[in-house]
Formats: C-alpha cells, sequence, structure tokens
C-alpha cells in the first residue's frame, strides 16, 4: 500500500485500516468520503451507482479530477486482476517493511497462503 | 477512428493520454499475439463482457467457497472451456483464486505463456471497460481480426520468483520511491514480452509512481487505488 510512504514523505499519519475496512473513522485525506465511493462504484460496475458518483464527484472535486479519479480507479481495477491471477509476492523490500501495516490492515487475509486454507 | 475522436461525445474531460492509450489497446487486441491470433484475442473480450451474465459465476460469486460448485460456464462457444474458466474467474471473483485452482487450469492442457497471455487481456478489457463505464461511455467497439499468427515466441529470461508462473528476470536499480526499478507486478507476466507491453501500454496512462499529470493529490491517488486493491482482496 504506498500510501503508506505517501503519508510519511508528508509526514502525515493516515489511518490505513479504514481503508480495508479494519478500523472505523477517517483516512485523513481530503475529499476521502468521494474518492472512496468512486473506487466503490468502478469495481462494483453498478451503472446507477456510477451516475450517482458522477454527479457527487463532479460537484465535489470538479469534472477534471473526477475523470482522473475514475481512471485511477480503472487502472487498478485491472492491475488487481494481475496480480490476482498470478499469485504475485511482494517485493522483497515491501515485504518486510510493511508486516506491521499489513497485520494491522488484515491485508495479510489477502495473501495466497491464506486463500488456499479459506477456500 | 482517429485518436481524438475517442471517448469526444463524453462531458466529462478525458486526458489525450488515456485516449491514445485506450486507441492502442483496444487495437492490441485484433493483432495476433504471442500465443493467440487476433480472432481468439478478440473473443477474449467479448467473453470478459460476457462473464457478468454467466449464471454459474454468478452462483459462484455468492458461495462462501468458489470451488464447492460445478457447472458449465455460459459463453458463445468461440474459446474452449479452459480459456472460459480462466477469463471469467479472473473477471468476476479474482480475490479468491488460488495456487490449487491454476494448478488445476494448467493440467487441463493450458501452458503458462498462454495463460499469461490470457491474464494480460482480461486484465486489459477490464482497465478499458471499467473507465468506459465509469465516465458514462459506452465500451469500445472491438476491433476488426488482423490476419496473421501467433509468434509462439518463448521468453527464456525469466526465473521462480515465488508467483504461480515464472517472472522477467532482470537487473535491479535503486530508487527513490522505495520499490525496485522493476517491480514484480511488472515482471509477473514475464513469460509473454508482449503481453506486458500491451498491458502496461495502457496501464501507464492511469497510473504512474511518477510524473502524473492528474488533478488529484498524490495521497488522493494512493488512496483510490488502495481502496480498490482491498475491494478486489489483492495482497499485491
Amino acid at each position: 500500500m504506498l500510501l503508506r510512504r505517501s503519508g510519511e514523505n508528508q509526514s502525515e499519519d493516515y489511518n490505513l485500516g479504514v481503508i480495508t475496512e479494519a478500523d472505523e473513522g477517517r483516512v485523513g485525506i481530503d475529499r476521502e468520503d468521494i474518492l472512496l465511493e468512486i473506487a466503490g462504484a468502478v469495481v462494483n460496475g453498478d451503472p446507477q451507482s456510477l451516475e450517482q458518483v458522477r454527479k457527487t464527484g463532479a460537484e465535489f472535486l470538479g469534472e477534471q479530477a473526477l475523470a482522473d479519479a475514475i481512471a485511477v480507479a480503472a487502472g487498478f481495477n485491472g492491475i488487481t486482476k494481475v496480480a490476482n491471477a498470478t499469485g504475485l509476492p511482494l517485493d522483497a523490500e515491501t515485504e518486510t517493511t510493511t508486516v506491521l501495516m499489513r497485520e494491522q490492515t488484515r491485508i495479510d487475509q489477502f495473501a495466497d497462503s491464506y486463500k488456499a486454507n479459506q477456500f | 477512428m482517429p485518436t481524438n475522436q475517442l471517448y469526444a461525445d463524453q462531458k466529462l474531460p478525458v486526458r489525450g493520454s488515456i485516449q491514445a492509450s485506450h486507441q492502442e489497446g483496444i487495437a492490441g487486441f485484433g493483432s495476433a499475439g504471442t500465443w493467440f491470433d487476433g480472432a481468439q484475442r478478440i473473443a477474449m473480450l467479448r467473453a470478459v463482457r460476457q462473464a457478468g451474465q454467466c449464471l454459474l459465476c454468478q452462483q459462484r460469486k455468492q458461495s462462501l467457497s468458489p470451488y464447492t460448485l460445478q457447472g458449465v460456464h455460459e459463453h458463445d462457444g468461440e474459446l474452449p472451456d479452459n480459456v472460459i474458466e480462466v477469463v471469467h474467474r479472473i473477471k468476476t471473483d479474482s480475490g479468491r483464486l488460488t495456487r490449487r485452482w491454476f494448478d488445476r487450469v494448467i493440467q487441463t492442457g493450458l501452458s503458462e505463456p498462454e495463460y499469461v497471455e490470457i491474464v494480460s487481456l482480461v486484465a486489459t478489457s477490464i482497465i478499458l471497460d471499467s473507465f468506459a463505464l465509469g465516465i458514462g461511455a459506452g465500451l469500445i467497439s472491438p476491433p476488426a481480426a488482423q490476419a496473421g499468427q501467433p509468434t509462439r515466441e518463448v521468453n527464456k529470461e525469466v526465473f521462480d520468483g515465488g508467483a504461480w508462473v515464472p517472472i522477467m528476470d532482470v537487473v535491479q536499480e535503486e530508487t527513490d520511491t522505495g520499490l525496485p526499478s522493476a517491480p514484480n507486478i511488472f515482471r509477473s507476466m514475464g513469460l509473454v514480452p508482449a503481453a506486458i507491453a500491451h498491458f502496461f501500454g495502457v496501464m501507464r496512462a492511469h497510473y504512474s509512481l511518477s510524473e502524473l499529470d492528474f488533478a488529484l493529490s498524490r495521497s488522493q491517488i494512493e488512496l483510490i487505488a488502495a481502496r480498490v486493491s482491498s475491494l478486489n482482496q489483492c495482497f499485491y
């Protein structure tokens, strides 16, 4: 989760657990509500949800930022499929420096070893 | 269709880099790849778009484990069943794919390089379609299939990096992002370099670790990325 490094670069302490729904509250990023809604709507692909977030997004972000947010979400909706479908391990340095964060955010539940037992 | 006409009738402003990458990306389906010809690659694009209506996929998605349900995928018969299984599962339930599932797919006769090319095509089509639906546009029409045969070039510069498939073997350099110069995600489709080129030719317009001229802060971009990754149950 590169947001962790982004927060460190800006001396911000983001609540990353909110993103994975391991925690409640706020992440601590400007306009996070609508950005998270956009992410969810793009993954879900439901036309009505998308229409709603386009209206809200245009109002709170502006049209260019809305289009850019959709672009990021669409890109990650694709690239996560590559990672999932290849059983891709973390990069070595990431694996050693994110142990605590992965535990706190419960990202370890997405690991191949966990899924193998779960499913 | 000229590059500058893609998404031209949309209300939302679409950056030229995205228009251009999508134009290249959709055209890439129509050309012969490394293991599949243009007609087969276009059939995969159609299969991705039909996967959401597959009853078996819908039932599996609702199940606690997708592996308890057997059945037949709904599809138009253009592609073999094992290819359809891969296309539909990646599209509809990639977060619950396991090594055991992958091994079974390979046992049906699909080669690892063929599998990698399918992964690239499915993921590329998901970016194109997610964006089009997101901005309220129609899906981009498939191109006409071009004549030509797959190159069947095997990339031997790969190694076992702990993924299900061998990944690209490259010399790593230090970067200021904290990530290696060639992160695993870039190397994951190393068996088929053309698959990397096709996928990242589109992906680079949507995200970059640097030089992303978007009307969002880096933290806002990473927030969206992290949320989408979480929703897709992605460990990487």
